[in-house]
């Protein structure tokens, strides 16, 4: 299967170093502290924060900062195949563990001890990317909630096929056989907080890629930041702080 | 046949409960679900238990047992046909038979109706499968309050009330019955646990 | 009733769906199809299967596998009130009973009484699982509906209901070709192409309308804070001819005989208005 044609485009006619549409909204949930829906292409992500609030189980309890609990599952019509298994399985397990992983490090915990963030991510529609576009909605809907972050953390996925760096890939060119690399990026501290790859990639290759993936990470920030502000500029006139502009 | 556990610890994780909790179990025997494969099984076996559940949680006086859970496990040794009906009317002996404290006794019986219209109480297997609408309801006849309904297939309204009715008389005789059985129980001598 | 909105096709990779607010109770509804054998109960029919999810976007209580026996029930009550039987095994020794009309029994303590499955799927069923059939006793449709709580501000049951509705009207299935090759072997060609897609008959979906008893009175379409208030409710699935299709009782205290008329008569007025308000608007071509 040809990836990459040879005038340069790809499956979905994209360019090889050009990102799917990304769509953001906030507070799509009332009942939640706060929320997101993150969407890159027709990957569509639900992400909803519950709290600060107490430790659910004093065992768990940490002194030095806050608590956070991830969960991500997979809606059974979110794939193209019926998933049976939503949450439970192996994959959402260890995808709740990396989101969390990456969330704890983006969340300034030290200011909120002996507390507990609920953060849970909901797949809509499944299209490739899945992991990025979760820590992308729970970024969003962290900041939503007024939870203080260390920065606009943003995950991007990047492979490596026919030859091309691909940036953002979808479902059938990750499926293609080629290395999948997942990066998220804290944009203005310059710092990495995730790195995941499947497949092998030779050294020299993998610094272009992992070169490409950061850009995406950054241009997703900075499309991150414009929805919030947007949306904070709403709120405020909504609440008459500012006049409408 | 039908038989309860209880009043027993509920499990620490639970936390503190400040009411009791049933927590009803259904199993067929092999020879009574011949038909089914394992998944149609285990989905059967869980909704006759939610069914006990709803029938019987209105009855018991579950706040009189806090931090306490009562297992109503029962086993259908001849299934087919009015299942629920029996499953209810057992587990009811069973919890009054422990020395529960409740409400009343739950008496439950099914009703179908045939392509004709005709209204059947206690459908026997093959009127059950024969049916083009059916219903199973429960009551506390005492109180006259309903703790599970469960209406199959289309109605026309004056079938509907009929049919409900004819439940509600059916479930009346039952629980003479039910009750008559106590209390010749009780009159026996029991024998030492 | 509180204002509904309805939005249809949000999910682009399910063969029909929709997503539904009352109130505040947000649930999204996706209907996907596959091609399957058929039960070998029913042979010249589809298969049918729902399921409710609760997410824990909703509330953190539905972490884990909590929520999933409240999911259960629901999904039986609107399984039940599109195709009876499908769930409901049953009888042992009954055979292959005749159609167990009525395109609705909600049950969400589905009980054993009902047959196992009917020989032919008649006019009363809410889906007509006939025509889900591809070649007879090998190869069907198969289809799955499957919910989705985002937020639970009351009606969830009402909510998936109407969502379900709306998704089987957004349902396309492809065209189906089926030849049969020198060795006798069938094979199976779907027609990708959005034009030769059909459409599911909704004539006879029912609504489920969820009433409660508060007090002595019957109140429809709770919110939360209502729904806490009420010790007891009755789900009743009616079509829209404003016939009773089924009807499952719930909550920790029971209903009074006396109300239960009640209770189903405020739903028979309600559904009929509700269903063909949703018809409606689905069809209008602003949409």
């Amino acid at each position: 299967m040809e990836f990459v044609s040879p005038e340069g485009l790809r499956l979905d006619g994209r360019r090889p170093r050009e990102l799917r549409r990304i769509n953001c909204q906030l507070d799509v949930l009332s009942n939640a502290d706060g929320s997101a829906i993150f969407e890159m292409g027709n990957t569509k992500v639900l992400a909803a924060v519950f709290g600060p609030h107490a430790v659910t189980r004093r065992s768990e309890l940490r002194e030095e900062g806050a608590l956070v609990v991830c969960e991500y599952s997979m809606a059974a019509f979110s794939t193209g195949e019926r998933r049976r298994r939503g949450k439970g399985d192996r994959r959402s397990t260890e995808l709740s563990m990396v989101i969390r992983n990456t969330l704890e490090q983006a969340v300034i915990t030290e200011l909120l001890p002996r507390s507990q963030i609920d953060v849970y991510v909901q797949v809509l529609q499944a299209d490739g990317g899945t992991r990025c576009a979760a820590i992308n909605a729970a970024v969003l809907a962290l900041a939503a909630a007024g939870v203080p972050l260390r920065d606009l953390v943003a995950g991007c996925a990047a492979g490596y096929l026919d030859g091309t760096a691909l940036l953002d890939l979808n479902y059938t060119e990750d499926s293609g056989g080629g290395p999948d690399l997942c990066v998220a990026l804290a944009p203005r501290l310059d710092s990495l907080y995730l790195v995941q790859m499947d497949n092998r990639l030779p050294v020299d290759t993998f610094q272009a890629v992992m070169e490409l993936a950061r850009e995406g990470c950054r241009t997703i920030s900075g499309v991150m930041r414009a929805a919030l502000l947007e949306h904070t500029q709403r709120l405020a006139v909504a609440r008459g702080i500012t006049a409408a502009v | 046949m039908v038989g309860v556990f209880g009043p027993r610890q509920s499990e620490v994780k639970l936390g503190f409960t400040d009411t009791g909790r049933l927590n009803c179990e259904v199993r067929f025997t092999s020879f009574a679900a011949a038909r089914l494969n394992k998944t149609e099984l285990g989905a059967l076996e869980s909704s006759a238990a939610a069914a006990l559940q709803q029938a019987l949680e209105a009855a018991v006086q579950l706040d009189k047992f806090p931090k306490s859970v009562f297992d109503v496990s029962a086993v259908v040794l001849e299934g087919g046909g009015g299942d629920t009906g029996a499953l209810v009317c057992g587990a009811s002996l069973a919890l009054a038979d422990a020395g529960v404290e409740g409400l009343d006794l739950v008496p439950g019986c099914g009703v179908s109706k045939t392509a004709a219209g005709e209204l059947l109480l206690d459908p026997s297997p093959e009127e059950a499968a024969a049916e083009e609408a059916g219903l199973v309801l429960a009551v506390m006849p005492q109180l006259n309050e309903v703790t599970l309904l469960s209406v199959r297939g289309r109605w026309a309204d004056s079938e509907l009330q009929a049919g409900l009715e004819l439940a509600l008389g059916g479930c009346g005789q039952l629980r003479a019955s039910m009750r008559e059985c106590l209390l010749a129980a009780l009159a026996e001598p029991r024998m030492p646990a | 009733m509180r204002p509904i909105e309805l939005e249809l096709g949000v999910i682009a990779q399910a063969a029909g769906s929709a997503r539904l607010h009352i109130g505040a109770t947000d649930v999204i509804v996706g209907v996907k199809v596959e091609v399957a054998s058929p039960s070998p109960f029913a042979p010249t029919q589809g298969r049918l299967g729902v399921t409710v999810e609760f997410s824990p976007c909703a509330s953190p209580v539905y972490q884990g596998r909590f929520g999933e026996t409240y999911g259960e029930q629901i999904a039986a009550a609107i399984e039940a009130s599109l195709a009876p039987s499908t769930r409901a095994g049953g009888a042992a020794a009954a055979a292959a009973a005749p159609a167990n009309g009525g395109a609705a029994g909600a049950s969400t303590s589905a009980t054993a009484t009902a047959a196992p499955t009917p020989s032919a799927s008649g006019p009363s069923w809410g889906l007509d699982l006939g025509k889900l059939c591809i070649s007879a006793g090998k190869t069907a449709w198969a289809l799955y509906v499957d919910a989705l709580v985002l937020n639970d501000d009351g009606n969830v049951v009402g909510a998936v209901s109407a969502a379900t509705l709306a998704a089987l009207v957004d349902t396309r299935i492809p065209k189906v070709e089926v030849t049969t090759d020198a060795a006798g072997e069938e094979e199976i060609e779907l027609d990708d192409s959005p034009g030769a897609a059909w459409r599911l008959d909704v004539s006879r979906v029912p609504l489920v309308v969820t009433v409660a008893q508060v007090g002595s009175q019957c109140v429809v379409d709770l919110a939360a804070p209502e729904e806490r208030c009420s010790s007891s409710a009755l789900h009743v699935a009616v079509n829209r001819a404003g016939q009773v299709c089924g009807a499952t009782s719930s909550g920790r205290a029971g209903v009074e005989a006396s109300m239960l008329l009640a209770m189903t008569e405020t739903a028979q007025r309600l559904a009929p208005g509700l269903w063909e308000q949703i018809m409606r608007f689905l069809q209008s071509p602003a949409r």
